[in-house]
């Protein structure tokens, strides 16, 4: 007999009535707060490192994935479907990243008679390599971008004359990119052909250690262009539609942190053209689920096919906003075997959306990755704001993971003003014990530029030629807000506020008068 | 009186007077005393919170001490300031290269008894699943290369030891 789903899921071909998630950290959240709201049941996987972590907390169940590295627990594919079978999942959720984009993966979960909630096989296997995917691509009429394959071999001066032949025909500057890749990882931009065999080392390498596949390809790179990607929703009927553009043209270290829908300069033309090239790419691998389809957006408004992310994308949200759909409910339906319930006509754009990514980095030092405690973790709250985030207060920034904490998004009216409300929401955030990007990506906010629309890939290098440091838009470098702060640490060491006990460890025990617990304090508190 | 260096290396004196009352006694910016109004500050009953009065005005600080590093959340900014003790020099005058995070080395690009220029690659350090390339921050003589290719590292492990240049004061 077929499980029955909740009421929503009658007559899908496949009703799903409990997810594993195979992932961790916001996403996991994200995907649990779906299945909760849709009357679905959730599992957990996780490692020892994730133990007591917030998405664990959040599924109805979960399972440890043991092992130490990667390879043993999130990449597991084995112990996942072990996980699977085990707690009586009969969906699985990728997230983003990880497994997600693997097709053995995705043909295992079919193999084990368990639902994938992504695309087909196929689809992952021609989109995930990006040579096969330009291919396809170029063969469903979308627009390309100029360049060719290179596989790292041993270093035979061949390989290396192959490599130089294929950067001078490409032409620089040029971008190095992992074929396998995403996420910045594997990726290097060679502005001189003296530099080109040391980065190519460098991106194969990456490639190799992250995807298990060093081949680099060699892209021409298309200055003061934007990043623009198509959301794409398909079903398993023949129904395509596309949930508008984001522009993530806001990068650094090639990783996206601001994103925003819809782009500033799109116009109706220029969206019905990229959607209906993401609409082809999709048909052309028959195409079901949720996924992205990315552009380059030339200066002279061409636009050329990058790639295609076969899964849910980390800044999803932002199309959430101002389409109102839950994209994880309808990857739900889609994968449940249900038609879309909306054509294209359906859909309009509602306002103006913005995501901030917080990251634990340090935008003073080239945007290395920090580690710490959060100490303190008080996120934005109020009208047109939501927070997707894997950690809470206590938690550790740890070098295990993507140094990612958390997604801010911010929905407004219009672009003016989103962009008042989010600089608005990181004024408010108060994230202490480690090193972030908050105050850089306020600072990107409060650029003349920013609020102009020229958001171009470029923009961080252009508008912080000699990088970031705090203050560094303030007439006096910052010192006035400083001096502030040095009044206030310099009055905390002195009163000793470092030695009275944090509110959820009180020293003095339960019910004494510094007692979270006593009633009486709470009538003098203040809520700022 | 409490020594703080800031965000951008300024260091602040800040000195408050002692009893029940909590307020200012000085202030100085790098060692130059700075004339500012009435500054008092008093805690919340919440614990790392504390109020700050200039003149009559307040405002709420969110403040956590972690290690020796205050964080600071004041006026929508967060800023962190080092606590240095008295008599103890700010600068690391050493020439000595730290590792910025916990990785492992995968390539060391320098020998020691070599001479490196500014902004010379010296090893590449793999981290959160990417390569960062560590380079000099003066010209120097390379004195010592502490770890090798495929060690682990710690953060503030001290990585390469760069004698500086004379001239490059």
């Amino acid at each position: 007999m077929v499980p029955s789903g909740p009421e929503w899921m009658d007559g899908a071909k496949r009703p799903i009535t409990r997810v594993l998630v195979a992932n961790r950290a916001e996403i996991a959240c994200r995907v649990f707060r779906a299945c909760r709201e849709y009357g679905i049941a959730s599992v957990a996987v996780f490692s020892d490192a994730d133990e007591g972590a917030l998405h664990v907390e959040m599924a109805d169940e979960s399972v440890l994935l043991e092992g130490d590295t990667l390879a043993e627990t999130y990449l597991n594919a084995e112990a996942i479907l072990a996980a699977a079978k085990s707690t009586g999942a009969d969906a699985i959720h990728p997230g983003y990243g990880f497994l997600s984009e693997r097709a053995s993966f995705a043909a295992a979960v079919n193999d084990a008679s368990l639902i994938w909630i992504g695309p087909s096989v196929r689809a992952i296997e021609e989109m995930g390599d990006k040579i096969t995917a330009r291919r396809v691509m170029a063969a469903a009429g979308v627009p390309i971008i100029p360049g060719e394959e290179m596989q790292m071999k041993d270093e035979h001066s061949e390989m290396v004359d192959d490599l130089v032949r294929a950067a001078t025909r490409t032409g620089y500057p040029l971008l190095l990119k992992a074929s396998a890749g995403g996420g910045g990882k594997g990726m290097r931009v060679v502005h001189e052909p003296r530099y080109l065999q040391q980065e190519f080392k460098a991106a194969s390498r990456e490639a190799a250690a992250a995807f298990g596949d060093g081949t680099v390809y060699v892209e021409r790179l298309l200055e003061k262009s934007r990043h623009i990607e198509i959301q794409i929703l398909s079903d398993t009927h023949g129904n395509a539609v596309h949930v508008f553009e984001r522009e993530c043209s806001i990068q650094r270290r090639h990783q996206k942190v601001i994103e925003e829908a819809p782009s500033p300069v799109m116009t109706a033309e220029l969206r019905e053209a990229m959607g209906s090239a993401a609409i082809a790419a999709a048909k052309a691998v028959d195409y079901e689920g949720a996924g992205t389809v990315e552009f380059l957006l030339a200066e002279d408004g061409s636009f050329h096919f990058l790639e295609m992310n076969t899964r849910l994308q980390v800044e999803h949200p932002i199309s959430e906003c101002i389409s109102g759909l839950d994209l994880v409910e309808q990857q739900l339906r889609v994968a449940a075997g249900l038609p879309l319930s909306f054509t294209q006509d359906d859909l309009t754009i509602r306002g103006h959306a913005i995501e901030a990514r917080i990251y634990a980095e340090d935008p003073t030092n080239g945007f290395l990755p920090a580690t710490g405690p959060l100490a303190m973790f008080r996120p934005p709250e109020g009208p047109g704001i939501r927070l997707d985030t894997g950690v809470r207060e206590g938690d550790e920034a740890s070098i295990d993971f993507d140094p990612m904490l958390a997604k801010l998004v911010v929905h407004a009216a219009d672009r003016a003003a989103a962009i008042r409300r989010m600089k608005r929401a990181l004024q408010d955030f108060v994230l202490l014990g480690t090193t972030t990007n908050i105050g850089f990506l306020a600072d990107v906010l409060s650029k003349d530029s920013f609020l102009a629309g020229e958001t171009t890939t470029d923009f961080i290098e252009v508008n912080f030629p000699d990088g970031w440091h705090p203050g560094c838009l303030d007439s006096d470098d910052g010192e006035g807000i400083a001096m502030l702060a040095a009044l206030a640490a310099g009055g905390a060491e002195h009163l000793g506020l470092h030695r009275t006990a944090t509110a959820g460890a009180a020293a003095e025990g339960e019910g004494g008068r510094g007692s979270p617990y006593n009633p009486f304090l709470l009538l003098r508190r203040n809520f700022p | 009186m409490v020594e703080l260096v800031d965000n951008n290396g300024r260091r602040w004196d800040i000195a408050y007077g002692s009893g029940a009352e909590v307020s200012l006694a000085n202030i100085t910016l790098d060692g130059e005393a700075i004339e500012i109004g009435e500054v008092e500050i008093s805690a919340d009953e919440r614990a790392q919170r504390a109020w700050l009065t200039i003149d009559g005005v307040s405002r709420l600080v969110h403040c956590v001490k972690v290690g020796d590093n205050w964080w600071v959340h004041l006026d929508g900014v967060i800023q962190k300031l080092t606590v240095s003790e008295a008599g103890a020099s700010g600068v690391d005058s050493g020439g000595g290269l730290t590792a910025p995070m916990p990785g492992k080395v995968l390539e060391v690009l320098v020998e020691e008894g070599r001479r490196v220029k500014v902004g010379q690659d010296l090893l590449v350090l793999e981290a959160m699943k990417m390569e960062h390339r560590i380079s000099a921050a003066q010209a120097g003589l390379v004195s010592s290369i502490n770890f090798q290719a495929g060690q682990q590292v710690e953060a503030g492990d001290v990585l390469v030891v760069i004698e500086p240049d004379e001239e490059s004061e």
